[in-house]
């Protein structure tokens, strides 16, 4: 069965497809897009993420044809995401391509094969029965990963943390290993120390929004918890990157939203408390083991 | 509320037997799943007139990055001579609270009531998985102390 949420964002006909990955894993819907100002809502509603938000910037730039003003939207937008970073790289390809259509083209047809080959890459390095802890979700690339694994003979069950309180972990992790019929275990955000402490995870694995030459990352909040207690536990973390940029990630602001959203999926209620709602957190390079970037680079302690 | 509002919390980690105690602090109170304590505990707290924030628990490692809690009172289900018994998430908790230098005191709890949640399958009573024989279910945590 085709994954969805592997490519959640397609482009048809001068439309863009965006998958409402809040509607899962109840119901599997998209939302046409034809707009700067849509793409920037179903953006700020968080329809779509991680890479569904790469997608959707490269095809709006497909129907805005302006690269740093999508850019410069987006960015306010999603202020921890490096929206420049990737316009930088469309404008590049843009120049050899000869327009930005092909351009998009050329660098998503590009994207399931560097993906695959990152998945074989993580593969290798993992142990023949690999109990592997994760949180949020990293667009399919899990599942990537447990075929590659399962194709060199090696076992994997992937322990998937909710990740509260928009339950990527959940509803989209998960449900798609569950889909692919990869072994999964779903936890409570607060259960992961005590499965490591009892000897049930061997390694973790978490994706980036982004990441430094020097090795540090941006994640979904949570991220930082998981490398911390790894380390403790002398559990190796790996972390899948794009392309690494060449400046201080602890300047970078941590995108912190509505606290309303801190209570979704919860019945409704007369009053919410007082919350915070920080969205990502920073985990340094040294809590980090091995980096594996979408160009094929691989770098390991 | 923002992150800059707040700052030198009182993380709070299992349900307090007694309130006394927590006059006076801000109080960080984290969702404590699969139950959802949290949202109940806040309730109670403001009745006591205790100022608190709430957060998710994936949320405290970020929080103790960022040097916002000063000390964390953990409230047990059981204490032997030289280890604790607490609810799921009390390994977390001490564990966080250690590696960042915060004190951790071990204060008596109660046994939580558990309404709707079990595990992490559910969330207040809306079921997001098919089987849940591939849930983890929580377990009482031992720490030793």
């Amino acid at each position: 069965m085709k994954n969805p949420l592997a490519f959640p964002v397609r482009y048809e006909e001068g439309v863009i497809l965006v998958l409402d990955e809040t509607a899962l894993p109840f119901a599997e819907e998209y939302i046409p897009i034809r707009t700067l100002d849509e793409a920037v809502m179903v953006l700020k509603e968080m329809k779509t993420r991680a890479f569904g938000q790469v997608l959707l910037y490269f095809y709006t730039c497909v129907l805005t044809q302006d690269i740093m003003g999508t850019a410069r939207v987006f960015q306010q937008t999603r202020p921890t995401f490096d929206f420049y970073g990737l316009a930088g790289m469309l404008a590049e390809v843009t120049k050899r391509a000869g327009d930005i259509k092909a351009a998009v083209e050329r660098i998503v047809s590009a994207f399931e094969e560097k993906r695959r080959q990152r998945a074989r890459q993580v593969a290798e390095i993992l142990p023949a029965d690999a109990h592997v802890l994760t949180i949020c979700h990293v667009s399919g690339e899990m599942v990537y990963i447990a075929e590659a694994i399962q194709a060199m003979q090696k076992r994997i069950c992937v322990y998937v943390s909710e990740t509260r309180p928009y339950l990527q972990g959940t509803r989209l992790t998960f449900w798609e290993l569950n889909r692919a019929g990869v072994p999964a275990k779903l936890l409570c955000d607060n259960q992961a120390a005590w499965l490591m402490h009892t000897g049930r995870i061997n390694a973790v694995i978490t994706g980036s929004d982004r990441s430094n030459q020097k090795g540090d990352i941006i994640n979904k909040v949570g991220t930082y918890a998981l490398a911390l207690l790894a380390r403790h536990y002398h559990i190796p973390v790996y972390v899948l990157i794009q392309r690494p940029a060449e400046m201080d990630l602890r300047k970078v602001q941590i995108e912190e939203r509505p606290e309303k959203e801190v209570f979704m999926w919860l019945k409704k209620r007369n009053k919410w408390p007082p919350a915070v709602y920080p969205a990502f957190d920073f985990t340094p390079a040294e809590l980090i083991t091995g980096w594996f970037d979408i160009e094929g680079k691989v770098r390991k302690k | 509320m923002r992150l800059d509002e707040i700052t030198r919390l009182s993380l709070i980690w299992g349900v307090p037997a007694e309130f006394k105690g927590l006059k006076g602090k801000f109080l960080l109170v984290p969702e404590m799943r699969p139950y959802l304590l949290g949202l109940s505990l806040c309730e109670e707290l403001k009745t006591h007139g205790c100022p608190h924030v709430y957060v998710t628990d994936n949320m405290l490692g970020y929080l103790f990055f960022k040097g916002k809690i000063k000390e964390t009172l953990l409230f047990y289900l059981e204490r032997r001579t030289a280890e604790i018994k607490g609810i799921s998430g009390s390994l977390y908790v001490t564990l966080l609270s250690k590696l960042h230098q915060v004190p951790v005191y071990f204060c008596p709890g109660k046994k939580p009531d558990i309404v709707n949640d079990k595990h992490a399958g559910t969330l207040d009573g809306r079921s997001f998985v098919e089987d849940e024989k591939s849930v983890i279910w929580p377990e009482e945590e031992i720490i030793k102390i």
